[in-house]
């Protein structure tokens, strides 16, 4: 019910030429309170879980097979159907733009397109080196630097994907060493090791959104807002990716709270390991979205 | 995410799906950066970078699917579970992505559907 409003606040914070209310967050901001309280007591639930009481599916496909799992794939699986049609929406209109990129390469082949004054600017334009940021004397003056955020948060999320592995073959290592030199002192026992790698998992992906809030920023600085069809898919796409990565974050401080007081280990690391699909997953969508929003 | 016990050069599968991730990464990045191919005078076509993007964005989503999320290793149901919802991608992308009057003229038959509202209306 609050969808509606809230779109046109989030509009609102993208584009100043749309009035910004809080009021329009009232709905909005009671569905999330009723959201945190449910997912409060899911956790509350799952703090004392140390390996005992997994429920396990009883019938073909997945008989044997932990129910959660099972839950969290067809979760992704949904996911995925999210994902493309931001893509397969995207794809229909960019299809269709002639780019400031295409134009000068003079390989589009779009017959409505033949002076400047045809082009529409993606973000792949204000992003690429030599971007759609013009100074006054009409010269492309867009660097390297303006896709650096972009590029930054590719390794974050790649390197965050490592961290969240190493958590897991950490928590499920009963014999453990300590490593030598400094990652000793770090990782002095396997409960200190498993919080630091999320910990350090954790600290990825909050780069992954200061950069992210950063670049856009910048784009709606040189003027390319959410008003227009290319910023609009823009942000959705690439904002509804960031909702991900934040409400990982937001399970990922769990994570971290248990791993420093109950602790994860071989019989209860499947908190770790369940976590780490949707993690994946998301980091996976950037490997689409990415290329096809930031570099194409 | 299960286990790999198999090492290369003293590192697990992880490690080296990390590095293969990183490295296609930075080439990913390479490609839009340069215009022509460092130490030549040969352009690097908008054609050329599409080909790059897609080719190594498939092998980072192998990558990642198969090894990080450890498709390779589990039971066929789950790999079923993960590639079913595609034939709807699919579907979106060439219904929908590419039904437009540029989409259908301007790219290969057979990648685009011969449907008459996508040049008629």
């Amino acid at each position: 019910m609050g969808l509606p409003d809230f779109i046109v606040a989030c509009k609102a914070m993208l584009d100043d030429t749309v009035a910004a209310e809080l009021g329009m967050l009232g709905i909005s901001v009671s569905g999330l309170l009723i959201i945190v309280i449910a997912v409060s007591n899911w956790w509350f639930e799952d703090l004392p879980f140390i390996g005992h009481g997994e429920q396990i599916a009883t019938s073909y496909p997945f008989e044997g097979d932990h129910i959660r799992k099972v839950g969290l794939w067809v979760f992704i699986m949904s996911e995925i159907m999210v994902f493309a049609t931001f893509f397969s929406s995207y794809l229909r209109m960019r299809t269709e733009w002639c780019t400031k990129w295409a134009f000068e390469n003079s390989d589009g082949g779009f017959d409505g397109c033949r002076s400047s004054d045809d082009w529409v600017l993606t973000a792949s334009d204000y992003l690429r080196p030599g971007g759609a940021k013009i100074d006054g004397l009409g010269n492309s003056v867009g660097d390297f630097w303006t896709l650096l955020p972009g590029g930054i948060n590719t390794f974050a999320l790649i390197i965050s994907s490592y961290t969240i592995v190493l958590a897991l073959k950490t928590a499920k290592n009963a014999n453990w060493e300590a490593p030598k030199g400094i990652m000793g002192k770090l990782m002095p026992t396997r409960k200190a090791a498993v919080r630091n790698y999320l910990i350090a998992t954790l600290m990825l992906g909050s780069l992954f959104i200061v950069l992210k809030l950063v670049e856009w920023s910048h784009l709606v600085a040189e003027g390319f807002t959410i008003g227009t069809v290319q910023g609009s898919i823009f942000y959705i796409a690439t904002g509804a990716h960031g909702l991900h990565v934040f409400v990982g974050l937001v399970i990922m401080l769990y994570l971290v709270f248990k791993a420093d007081t109950v602790g994860y280990d071989e019989d209860n690391a499947q908190g770790i390991e369940y976590f780490g699909l949707y993690w994946h997953f998301v980091d996976l969508a950037w490997v689409v979205i990415f290329p096809a929003f930031y570099l194409y | 995410m299960g286990e790999h016990a198999n090492l290369y050069m003293g590192k697990d599968i992880y490690f080296w799906n990390f590095i293969v991730l990183m490295v296609f990464t930075l080439f990913e990045l390479g490609a839009v950066f340069f215009e022509t191919v460092p130490g030549t005078d040969i352009d690097i076509s908008r054609s050329a970078v599409w080909a790059i993007l897609i080719g190594v964005g498939i092998v980072k989503g192998y990558g990642i699917a198969a090894f990080f999320m450890h498709l390779r290793d589990e039971h066929k149901w789950f790999n079923i579970t993960f590639m079913f919802p595609w034939i709807f991608v699919a579907l979106m992308l060439w219904g929908i992505g590419l039904s437009n009057p540029e989409g259908v003229t301007g790219l290969p038959s057979w990648c685009t559907p011969d449907w008459s509202y996508a040049t008629e209306r």
